[in-house]
Parts: structure tokens; C-alpha cells; sequence
């Protein structure tokens, strides 16, 4: 009865007008900004926090929701149209459809990717919604031991995700970003810990900063210097989503939604991994006739790409909320977000803040029903957006970049960090590391340091392997990074 | 880059073709036995100096919650995984490719990129840009009727800033370049200061 009211509650604050113009205005800057070549999805996350600040709670919520829902669709346009993926998780959208586009069937190839991201938020929606429940039970059996394993497997898991057949190279990464994070008090004893004498740092590295240096200010280095002509629009033609055509496809866009889903839950395997590997899969579960089609301009193809890219943002909220996980870079700058409004993300989110999980719910649905209408409005202007050059528009990011760190706690060093995050974040790039895996061990490693200390503290009188067999949930997780390690060591490493 | 040798889409897409995983990230292209050489070095360096630091930082209690026992952990960790890097590399490319270097000639030859060159130079800017607008503290106010208009000092510093890398990168005309310059910061300005009310830096 009481969850009843909080669902009515939540909802009356999510349908006022005001906050569905905010959503709208985070789906029309998401897609515009995932459209344009070299500006991904973590990129427009973790600038507009900055704008987000001065929000309240549920706006700047709605507000995320909506960029993050828009960005990811965005790099489907531009993908289709001039040959060059918005978002890198455009790719197999950019092979199939610009193949069709250049048949003069873009617009059908766009409303196709258009269903499929829609069907693909739906699945991801549902998933959300049906597996919180369990693992926010399942959370809450976890004592400081599993907390502390739990976080050791978020980042050796995103190392492994993020680097692809050099995990060492994401645990490198990762292992920094722990580092990072030990900067400033000590949780338990207050002693100060490599800060070098330097007061500004005893408060800590605050990890909005460093999220717009990595992924802002690093790719405005990456790509600013490039030389890249403007790409030429294909025709676009006219856009109707294909409802009856995708349910043609209905399978492969169940299928991939599922891919897409599991994928995002699993810390730093993002919308990248979702739609390379649910297209795939795709390839080799199509009718020899359809498999014909595959890279030659294929419907189904986008289907399961589009769908499963989509579906990641609903999987990638799963940790997110219920363990304080993100399951991916941009789920990472919706945690700030949260966070930043004070809202505790993890095992007690229900009990802690009441109601904002129905909120997040209704948001998400609220911005996928926007992205549909948006992403069709949005593809004509977006061919004139595409026609403006890279040297123009990146220069103009530089200054959201200062002001978005800067607004997070109106502390100018905040500044100078996002800087030299950008200037690491830059040479790691050139030295072939992922920067997710940083950005995770940032987030993780606080929780991860003190749960070690308090559990090594609980079992200080017993014998030193009940550590590891006393708590089922444990053992189990012991074993499952134990085998992170193994599969990147011995496995993927040989690959 | 000479070592560059295919941009990310074109890794993107020879992995999609060939069904390989590549990872979220994928930066395998952009890495040379070189580059691995000399990170596994630094991040083995990093790795003993954290531990040097952890250590410095005593145990107040007990050994188990010491303040310095994750990061001790943690350097040592990294010098396994420098280790681990080092090894993997020499066997897939052999110590000789490792340990080829050109010496200076390499920093020329790096130099010698126009892309190189401009990433450099957008640094500095960059680092200009960000030391200068700290230093300011203004905030100027002209009072009409219908509005207050304000310029700051990061309207003061953005400007000429972005103006110089839109002429340098887009090479448009003078007269182009400050009118997108000014046009962006002050609507930026306006947007952040008066639509959701957050202080600019600069501003006082």
C-alpha cells in the first residue's frame, strides 16, 4: 500500500510539465550531441553534470536520464548519413545503414534504427524494473567483505571489458585510478594520505573533474588536432519507423535486447560491447538468405545493434543503483550525479531515499517516449549540424569543460585536476589504456578501503582462511575474481 | 602518428568482420612494443613508490587497519602487473623490438607530425587558458531597466582564448572567429549564470 502511493507520488513529480520540458530538453542534447562525430555518450554525460548543478534533486535526475536515453540513439544519424559514428557503439549501425543510405534508403535505415532503440530502452526498462528487487535483496546480505570483493571485481572486471585482449593494460588503469582515490583523509584514523603537504587535497580527488578531464578535455586533445573534412550527408529521405517491418525481426530484437541488458550490468562493458557482440551473435543466428545482407546493408543488423546499445542503458542502472557500481563510463557521471544531490546510491537506495527509484523508472520511460518523437524531428537539422566542421565545434566544448568542473563544488582547484586528468587521460590514450577502468577505481576505491580494513578487523581473532570460507557470498565472490584474473590472464591475454 | 596505423573505426570494423573482441575501449592499435617497454617501467616505478608512501604512513592501531595497507597492496599489485605487461610484450615482440629506440631522433621524428605539433600547442594554450582565468577575480555590472548585464572575468579570458583556437584549428576569418568566439561564451555565460543560477569561474 505504502509502495503504491510512493509510485503514485513519484509519478505526479515526474509528469509535471516542467519536468517533462527538462527531460525533453536532455533527450534534444543527448541526441544532437551522440549525432555529432567525436562526441560520445561519457563525454555529454559529464559535461552536462556541470549544468545539472544548479538543479534540484528530480530535475537534474529526469534531466541525466533524458541526455543519457538521447546521446546513445544520437550516433545512429550521423552514423547512417555521412559514414561516421556519433557515439563508437554506432559502428555496426554505420556499416549496414550507410550501405542502405547510400541505396537511397536512409530514412528507412533511420526509422528502423529509430524502432530498434526504442524497443531496445523498453527491454532494458523491463529488465530494470523485474531484477532490482532480487538484487537489492541479495545486496543487502552483503557485510563489508563482500562490499570490499565486490568492488575489487568491479574494476579487474572493467579493466578486462575495457581493454579487450590486453586486460592488464585495464587493470593498470584501474589500479592508478585506486591510487587516485587514496588521495586525502583517511576514513578511519583521519591521517592524511599522499597528499605531499598540500591542504586542498586532504578533502580527496572529487571524481566529477576527473571524469570531464578523461573524457572531455582528453578527446578535445584527440580529436581537435585531427585533420578530417566534414562528411557529405546521404540523402535522408522519408523517415517512417518500419513498425510492421521490425516485427520481422522481432527475435533478433528480443535476443539482443537481453544481450544488451546483461551486457550493461556488467561494470564497464558498455553500449560498445553490447552492440558489437549482439551483432555478432546476430550474424551467425540469421537465415542464410538475411546473412547475405549482413555488411551490405542489412535491417536486422541494425535491429540487433540499435536494440541492444539501448537496452544497456536499463542494464547498466541495474548496479548502478543496487551496489553503487556503474556499469559502464556514463552510468559513472549518473552516479556523480546522484550523488551529487545527495542521493546514496547502493544496497539501502529504498530506505535511504524513498521513492527515487520509482522516479528513476518513470524517467527513463518518459525519455524513451521523447527520444521516439525527438530522433524523428531531430534528423533533418542534424544533416545541417553535420555539415559544420570539427574545428569549430570542439573548441567550443573547452569552456563547459571549466565551467562543468568548476560549478561541481565552486573550488577553482577542481579546475587545474580536470586539467591534468585531461593531460593523463591523453597520454594513457596514446599508450593504448582505457580510461574507464580509472574512472571506476576512483568511485570504488574508498568503499573498497574501508570495507578491507573493517573486515580484516572483524576476523582478526579467527583463523586467516575463514576469511574465505566462512561467508558463502563471499567464497563466492573470492572465486569469481579469482577467475576475472585467470580468464584475462590465461585466456584472453593469449588471444 | 607513424605507430598509429589505423584510426579506431577502421579497428573497429576489421574486429566487428572478423568477430573479435576488442573491448569497450580497444586501444591495442594505438599501443608499439616501445610504448609498453616504457610503461611497464613507469607503472613499476609508481608501483614503489606507492608502496615507499603506504609505508610511510605507519600503522596507528593495528597492522589491519593501517592506512597505508590498500595502497601498499595496491603498488605492489601494479609492480606484478608491470611485470605482466613487460613479459607479455617481449613475448610477442621480442626484447630487441622492445629495446629499439632512435633516441632523440624520436622526439624529432614525433615533432616532425603536424599533428603532434598542434596537440602540443593546444596544451599549452589549454594550461594558459586555465592558470589565467584562476588568477582573475571580476565581475562588472551595467544596471538597465529590463536587465542586469554582467561580464566576468571568464567572459574577459574565454574569449580572446577561444577566439585564438578557432582561428588557429578552423583558419575562418577574423571577423568570423570573434563573432562565434563572443557569440558562444556569452551565451554559455548567460545560460549557466542566469538559466540554472551556478557561478562561473572568474566571477569572484
Amino acid at each position: 500500500m505504502f509502495e503504491m502511493q510512493e509510485i503514485l507520488t513519484q509519478f505526479a513529480i515526474a509528469f509535471q510539465p516542467w519536468m517533462i520540458w527538462v527531460c525533453l530538453l536532455g533527450v534534444t542534447l543527448g541526441i544532437l550531441w551522440g549525432a555529432m562525430p567525436g562526441l560520445s555518450t561519457t563525454m555529454a554525460m559529464a559535461l552536462l553534470i556541470g549544468l545539472s548543478t544548479g538543479m534540484t534533486q528530480h530535475v537534474s535526475v529526469m534531466f541525466m536520464l533524458g541526455v543519457y536515453t538521447g546521446s546513445v540513439f544520437g550516433g545512429a544519424i550521423s552514423a547512417v548519413l555521412i559514414n561516421i559514428p556519433g557515439t563508437p557503439d554506432a559502428v555496426p549501425t554505420m556499416m549496414e545503414g550507410h550501405q542502405l543510405a547510400k541505396r537511397g534508403e536512409g530514412g528507412l535505415a533511420l526509422g528502423t534504427a529509430i524502432m530498434g532503440s526504442f524497443m531496445g530502452n523498453w527491454i532494458g526498462i523491463i529488465l530494470l524494473i523485474a531484477f532490482i528487487p532480487a538484487i537489492l535483496f541479495l545486496a543487502l546480505q552483503f557485510r563489508s567483505w563482500e562490499m570490499f570483493l565486490l568492488s575489487m571485481w568491479g574494476i579487474a572486471i572493467c579493466g578486462s571489458m575495457s581493454a579487450g585482449d590486453s586486460p592488464i593494460k585495464g587493470w593498470i588503469s584501474g589500479w592508478i585510478g585506486l591510487l587516485i582515490s587514496f588521495v586525502g583523509l583517511d576514513a578511519l584514523h583521519g591521517v592524511p594520505r599522499f597528499t605531499f603537504g598540500v591542504r586542498m587535497l586532504e578533502d580527496g580527488i572529487s571524481y566529477i573533474p576527473l571524469l570531464i578531464g578523461l573524457f572531455g578535455l582528453t578527446e578535445i586533445l584527440k580529436v581537435l588536432p585531427q585533420k578530417s573534412p566534414p562528411g557529405i550527408p546521404s540523402e535522408v529521405g522519408r523517415i517512417i519507423p518500419p513498425m510492421k517491418k521490425l516485427l520481422t525481426y522481432s527475435r533478433a530484437a528480443f535476443r539482443s535486447g537481453i544481450i544488451g541488458t546483461i551486457i550493461g550490468a556488467i561494470p564497464g562493458a558498455g553500449a560498445n560491447v553490447a552492440s558489437f557482440l549482439s551483432y555478432d551473435i546476430g550474424r551467425r543466428r540469421a537465415s542464410e538468405e538475411e546473412r547475405q545482407k549482413w555488411g551490405k546493408g542489412s535491417y536486422e543488423a541494425i535491429v540487433c545493434a540499435e536494440v541492444a546499445n539501448n537496452a544497456n542503458i536499463g542494464g547498466s542502472m541495474l548496479p548502478t543503483l543496487t551496489l553503487g557500481i556503474p556499469g559502464n563510463a556514463a552510468a559513472a557521471a549518473i552516479l556523480a550525479a546522484l550523488e551529487m544531490k545527495n542521493i546514496v546510491v547502493g544496497p539501502t537506495i529504498q530506505t535511504e531515499n524513498p521513492g527515487i527509484i520509482y522516479f528513476i523508472y518513470i524517467g527513463l520511460i518518459i525519455a524513451n517516449f521523447l527520444m521516439y518523437g525527438m530522433a524523428i524531428a531531430l534528423i533533418k537539422p542534424c544533416v545541417k549540424l553535420f555539415s559544420l566542421p570539427r574545428t569549430l565545434l570542439m573548441p567550443l566544448i573547452i569552456p563547459i569543460c571549466v565551467m562543468g568542473a568548476f560549478a561541481v563544488a565552486l573550488n577553482y582547484f577542481d579546475v587545474y585536476l580536470m586539467f591534468i586528468a585531461g593531460i593523463v587521460g591523453y597520454v594513457l590514450h596514446r599508450f593504448g589504456f582505457p580510461l574507464a577502468p580509472m574512472v571506476l577505481a576512483v568511485i570504488l576505491g574508498p568503499l573498497a578501503d574501508v570495507n578491507m580494513r573493517r573486515a580484516l578487523l572483524v576476523f582478526e581473532d579467527d583463523h586467516w582462511w575463514s576469511i574465505l570460507i566462512d561467508r558463502p557470498i563471499g567464497t563466492v565472490l573470492v572465486i569469481i575474481v579469482i577467475y576475472t584474473f585467470y580468464d584475462g590472464i590465461f585466456k584472453r591475454g593469449k588471444e | 602518428m607513424a605507430e598509429e596505423k589505423k584510426s579506431r573505426i577502421e579497428a573497429d570494423i576489421e574486429s566487428l568482420e572478423k568477430g573479435i573482441f576488442t573491448g569497450e575501449e580497444g586501444g591495442e592499435e594505438r599501443s608499439s612494443p616501445r610504448k609498453d617497454f616504457i610503461a611497464s617501467i613507469v607503472v613499476a616505478l609508481l608501483g614503489i613508490f606507492a608502496m615507499i608512501l603506504a609505508v610511510d604512513l605507519g600503522k596507528p592501531e593495528s597492522l589491519y587497519t593501517a592506512p597505508g595497507l590498500l595502497p601498499f597492496v595496491t603498488g605492489a599489485s601494479l609492480i606484478l602487473m608491470a611485470i605482466g605487461l613487460f613479459v607479455k610484450t617481449k613475448r610477442r615482440y621480442g626484447l630487441e623490438e622492445m629495446l629499439k629506440s632512435d633516441g632523440l631522433q624520436a622526439i624529432i621524428n614525433y615533432l616532425g607530425y603536424i599533428e603532434s605539433r598542434r596537440t602540443l600547442m593546444l596544451m599549452v594554450v589549454i594550461f594558459v587558458y586555465v592558470m589565467v582565468l584562476g588568477q582573475m577575480d571580476m565581475d562588472l555590472r551595467f544596471k538597465t531597466s529590463f536587465y542586469t548585464f554582467r561580464f566576468s572575468g571568464f567572459e574577459l579570458v574565454s574569449i580572446p582564448v577561444i577566439f585564438f583556437i578557432l582561428r588557429f584549428f578552423w583558419r575562418s576569418t577574423i571577423l568570423n572567429c570573434f563573432l562565434v568566439s563572443t557569440g558562444i561564451v556569452v551565451f554559455l555565460a548567460v545560460v549557466f549564470r542566469d538559466g540554472f543560477q551556478i557561478l562561473l569561474p572568474g566571477s569572484g
